[in-house]
């Protein structure tokens, strides 16, 4: 249970963004997450989940080609994001220093679109402190990779553009966790009773 | 005399020293195809100019709202996806390209490699159930970047201007 954006109380549907889909166990992901989910009162989508028959009303793909294979999965994880209240999405470093790029643009969608943002990290320290790799520092103080680019210095552990985001520190279920106790106190802060987590 | 079409200029340009250099040859590019060019860059100004009230998370949060009211602004957006720091674009300029897409904004993007992401890859990589695999077991994709990008996004391969050219071209051609 959650309040909506309309005052209206019902259970919330989160987007779950990362890049588990990616490995050989999504399978097993996708079935942990929807357990978690529902153990903290919580729909959640994970992105391949089947979307409900009418996804495609609008979109005919023109044939078979990779572009069309693309546009069809991303119109496919953009309407989850559409169906969804919040965004719960993985951005841990990922080959290299920066998170998923498909997950980065799907947390900018959710955004867009007035979803709540939640994210979760291994390492949820500001973003210098983070930086795995040799740092320099410009005669102005600033903080830089070996080739002089600039590392953020806001004491956050993300890019800026993820300034509207609750970082939680740990796992999925660290971030429904997270989740579930602001949702709770908003609850109880409007007399409601709060949704008691199963142990 | 019609407005100009506004493009928002994303990349992870501000993170090098010479950004502001860089920022100003943007504009001057989109002002050459007859485009006013929205900066983040140039709109952010320097690190002395900035409000020492505030906390440097404030002044994180104000940064991100002055980019989002550019994004609101402009009509297109043109994201540098080149590989930053690994084998991922910026983070910054993929929020940047989905806000854009939530906001009905039109997506380009330029990039200098369009071979496909495993050809690119430098590291070890196997077949695993027709998918190319990293040795975490993380599969490719098979455009030159992640599908939520070239999937909404048209993609030129150069720099700046010839995602401007391709966006030229497309405008002639009425799309």
């Amino acid at each position: 249970m959650f309040i909506d954006k309309n005052g209206v109380v019902r259970m919330p549907k989160a987007y779950l963004a990362g890049t588990e889909i990616f490995y050989p166990n999504t399978l097993e992901t996708q079935e942990k997450y929807h357990k978690l989910c529902e153990k903290y009162g919580i729909i959640g989508y994970y992105p391949s989940d089947l979307p409900p028959e009418d996804e495609f009303k609008d979109y005919e793909p023109k044939d078979n080609s990779l572009h069309e294979t693309e546009l069809k999965f991303f119109i496919h994880d953009a309407n989850h994001i559409r169906r969804s209240d919040i965004i719960i999405a993985n951005l841990n470093p990922y080959r290299g220093e920066e998170p998923d790029s498909g997950t980065a643009v799907e947390c900018g969608i959710a955004y867009g679109m007035g979803l709540r943002c939640f994210a979760f990290v291994d390492d949820a320290r500001p973003r210098k402190e983070r930086y795995k790799g040799v740092k320099k520092t410009r005669l102005d103080g600033t903080v830089t990779d070996k080739d002089g680019r600039s590392i953020e210095d806001f004491d956050r552990p993300l890019n800026l553009m993820f300034s509207e985001f609750t970082v939680f520190e740990g796992t999925m279920e660290d971030a429904l966790k997270g989740v579930r106790e602001i949702f709770n106190k908003e609850l109880v802060a409007a007399g409601y009773e709060p949704f008691a987590v199963k142990e | 005399m019609s407005e100009k079409l506004k493009i928002y200029v994303a990349g992870y340009e501000c993170f090098l020293p010479n950004s502001t250099e860089l920022a100003l040859n943007a504009k001057n590019l989109c002002e050459k195809y007859g485009f006013e060019a929205l900066s983040p860059i140039l709109e952010n100004g320097n690190k002395e100019e900035r409000d020492i009230s505030l906390t440097k998370e404030e002044t994180a949060k104000y940064i991100f709202k002055k980019n989002i009211r550019l994004i609101d602004r402009c009509d297109i957006i043109v994201a540098n996806l080149n590989n930053f720091r690994g084998w991922e674009p910026d983070s910054g300029t993929c929020f940047e390209i989905g806000c854009g897409y939530a906001k009905g904004k039109k997506l380009y993007g330029f990039i200098d490699d369009m071979r496909p992401c495993y050809e690119k890859y430098i590291g070890s990589i196997h077949k695993d159930g027709g998918l190319w695999r990293d040795d975490n077991g993380a599969f490719f994709e098979s455009g030159c970047v992640n599908l939520m990008i070239s999937g909404p996004a048209k993609i030129a391969q150069g720099g700046l201007e010839r995602a401007l050219q391709m966006i030229k071209n497309d405008l002639e051609q009425g799309e």
